[in-house]
């Protein structure tokens, strides 16, 4: 799971990456899926990581670090360290957060390319072409999955992508956390959120109203003041 | 959540929204700290990930032929604080860009040009076909509407009139979901003010806001009776 976010959109890139990261935990205790953790965009994704860490501690709190999971916070490079990761994972990922080497930790035993790694979710608040242009299924054969988690206005970006076949699918802010956390069965930041976003689309559509009548009658005064002159 | 952290949150989020009020010392405040912090801690993370990463490696023995050119293409760069050898520092810079562009490039060619071209059938079945149609249609006409070498008469004007309508429908999408996205953002904040602890330095604020009116007011009123 690789995060290009950091804390100013927290409260837009966390409700999905927590309902990805339960997911992911959830199925590490019941099929002994593997799980990375890294980001590649800048310094705030580590505490963007930190942060989602803390608010899925339940989640994780029973697997083993290092055998089930592993977090290598961030891979300076940004593409470039991307390009590296599917071609090279020790070599890019050479030390976790705690400084222990690549070679010590037994979940990246037999991890060398991105052909070793099942899925990708990848999200980012910026820009979501680097997935398709790195990490593609097509380009992968071993990669059986990408999902992209991205702003709800990046989706049409992303929709060419994903007819292609270069992006699996995608989780859209906080409406496709909610409707994760639904599927999930494990109700999260995103179906609470959806409900204050559902009243505040109903404030907006209100002072639409409200103002485009306040137009109207407004030139029905001024053209009626014109006539009487 | 230890409630000290709950109550800073409140604060700096309701400093930094103070500007919608108006420009005030709190806003500034909470302006500076957030980019002192975040300079901080970048050089924190840069300097982290440089001791593990490069000198950790270098001084234990552990280090590869790539990773000493690496460090010297990045000492180059402070090169440019030395004007004889100043020129020295475009090496590093030409490479990080050769690279970067290198890496883009390559994996661009399949999914984002060679991919794109592929034209879906017309004929597909469901919603497939109809979707391919107007793809088709939106390109074209969208295409027409940024030809500039004819003069629009005839067809073409009524295909680059339709690419028009297409283009604003598409720009239509994109800031209602651009709206859309950026609710989120205060609503996911809202929260930690309408809850305490948060709730009691909301309070606060409107306490102070609603000081500042009253004074504003009295303050004007005065002034206009002198």
């Amino acid at each position: 799971m690789c995060f290009e976010q950091d804390m100013g959109t927290f409260y837009s890139g966390a409700p999905p990456d927590e309902a990805g990261l339960k997911h992911a935990f959830l199925m590490a205790k019941q099929k002994g899926v593997k799980v990375i953790l890294f980001g590649t965009s800048g310094a705030g994704c580590k505490v963007y990581i930190d942060a989602i860490l803390i608010d899925t501690e339940q989640f994780w709190k029973p697997l083993r670090y290092g055998e089930d999971w592993v977090n290598f916070g961030w891979l300076p490079g940004f593409e470039t360290a991307m390009a590296g990761f599917a071609r090279d994972v020790p070599g890019t990922c050479r030390v976790d957060v705690y400084g222990k080497r690549v070679e010590e930790l037994p979940i990246m035993k037999n991890i060398k390319t991105l052909n070793d790694v099942a899925g990708i979710w990848y999200s980012t608040n910026t820009n979501p072409d680097m997935l398709p242009r790195q990490w593609s299924p097509v380009e992968y054969k071993g990669l059986k999955w990408t999902i992209c988690q991205t702003l709800f206005a990046s989706v049409p970006w992303i929709m060419p992508y994903v007819d292609k076949g270069s992006i699996t699918g995608y989780v859209a802010d906080q409406r496709g956390a909610g409707e994760y956390e639904m599927l999930l069965g494990k109700l999260g930041m995103g179906a609470t959120f959806m409900d204050a976003q559902s009243l505040g689309h109903l404030y907006g559509i209100a002072l639409i109203i409200a103002a485009n009548v306040h137009y109207l009658y407004a030139r029905g005064a001024k053209k009626s003041g014109s006539k009487e002159k | 959540m230890e409630w000290y952290i709950a109550v800073i949150e409140a604060v700096m989020m309701l400093f930094a929204w103070s500007l919608l009020y108006k420009e005030n010392p709190f806003y500034r405040f909470g302006e500076h700290i957030c980019i002192g912090l975040y300079l901080g801690f970048t050089l924190h993370m840069g300097i982290d990930v440089l001791l593990k990463r490069v000198f950790i490696p270098l001084a234990t023995g552990k280090g590869t032929i790539s990773l000493v050119l690496a460090v010297i293409l990045g000492l180059l760069f402070y090169t440019r604080y030395v004007k004889p050898v100043a020129f020295l520092g475009r090496w590093s810079t030409g490479v990080l860009m050769g690279v970067g562009s290198g890496v883009a490039v390559m994996g661009a060619i399949k999914p984002m040009i060679v991919g794109q071209l592929e034209q879906g059938s017309w004929f597909a079945p469901g919603m497939q076909g109809f979707n391919n149609l107007i793809m088709t249609i939106s390109t074209v006409s969208t295409v027409a509407y940024f030809l500039f070498t004819y003069k629009p008469v005839g067809w073409l004007k009524h295909l680059s009139t339709l690419g028009r309508a297409i283009l604003m429908a598409c720009f239509g999408v994109t800031l209602g979901t651009f709206l859309l996205s950026n609710i989120g953002f205060p609503i996911g904040m809202m929260m930690k003010l309408v809850a305490p602890p948060g709730s009691y330095v909301s309070i606060l604020a409107l306490v102070v806001i609603g000081y500042d009116v009253l004074s504003g007011r009295r303050s004007s009123a005065t002034g206009q009776s002198a």
